[in-house]
């Protein structure tokens, strides 16, 4: 849990880190006057006051449809809020923030039917949440903002593609499946040959943390009568 | 749906608000409302649904400790 509130903090953190805070684009965009502004890591004009509100409409967004949907389980109502935000990411530039609040909503719902309909039908354990978080959520924030955003500037320099449901649905595929699930998958079958991606059965049936447990268990046992 | 078509900056002076579907912002409120509304009624529902369930069972006031582990 204090590990997803960190996460929220440095989430917002990484918004500011990718905001410029001051920048003449006149010289870049064309028109040549004198414009400064603050822009985002692509340049487009941006405020830093505009992308908070729609960090936070988003995890509030997420927070809500993570509690009613996950019926106030604490670790997926955490989890919700910051799936929120990654869902409206794509496009918190640009976004109203309603709109921030609502995608993020809609990203969360979607996340955590995915997450369990996937363990169901090919019994594929997530267990930490991590894959429908950053995978399922992400996935469906870029869809959302290809048809949210459809026909806006992609850069502030002339001459490129404007935002499309197609070409997000494209960078989709490149930074999900090309840069993420396939590098992890060749590496799963490295470790997998290696013998390293699994735990022996003996040990999975036993518990990993069985000396543990009973490390504690002779701890307590050794200070409990002192305490009488 | 794009509000703006570009970033040049002789442009740029002449926008007002850039975020998508302008004139819309009713629906979103409205969709924003009935979502925030349900979402109280529902999980105060819930909770109230789950609280009873807990008392129905009799617990008293030491309860609490059948919680405790053994170790």
């Amino acid at each position: 849990m204090a590990g997803l509130f960190l996460i929220y903090t440095r989430f917002w953190g990484f918004y500011a880190a990718c905001n410029v805070p001051i920048y003449d684009a006149g010289g870049d965009y064309g028109g040549g006057t004198t414009y400064f502004t603050a822009t985002t890591i692509y340049l487009t004009p941006t405020t830093l006051s505009g992308i908070t509100a729609n960090f936070l409409m988003s995890l509030a967004g997420g927070l809500l449809m993570g509690y009613w949907v996950s019926k106030g389980d604490p670790f997926w109502t955490y989890s919700s809020g910051l799936a929120g935000m990654i869902t409206a990411s794509a496009g918190n530039d640009l976004y109203h923030p309603l709109q921030a609040m609502i995608i993020g909503a809609i990203g969360v719902f979607i996340m955590y039917k995915m997450h369990y309909w996937v363990e169901r039908r090919f019994k594929i354990d997530d267990a930490v949440g991590a894959v429908a978080v950053h995978g399922y959520a992400g996935v469906v924030g870029l869809l959302i903002c290809g048809f949210m955003l459809w026909g806006y500037p992609s850069s502030a320099y002339e001459g490129y593609a404007a935002i499309s449901p197609w070409g997000m649905a494209i960078g989709a595929v490149i930074m999900f499946g090309v840069l993420g699930f396939l590098p992890g998958w060749i590496i799963a079958l490295i470790l997998n040959s290696a013998g390293k991606l699994r735990i022996p059965r003996e040990a999975e049936l036993a518990g990993l943390d069985y000396n543990l447990i009973e490390a504690s268990k002779r701890d307590q046992d050794s200070y409990a009568p002192a305490e009488q | 749906m794009a509000t703006i078509e570009t970033w040049a900056t002789e442009k740029i002076a002449e926008y007002g608000a850039i975020y998508p579907m302008v004139g819309s912002e009713w629906v979103w409120l409205t969709v924003a409302m009935v979502f925030w509304l349900a979402w109280h009624f529902k999980t105060s529902a819930a909770e109230t649904e789950e609280q009873a369930e807990l008392a129905s069972r009799g617990h008293n006031r030491d309860s609490y400790k059948q919680n405790v582990s053994e170790w």
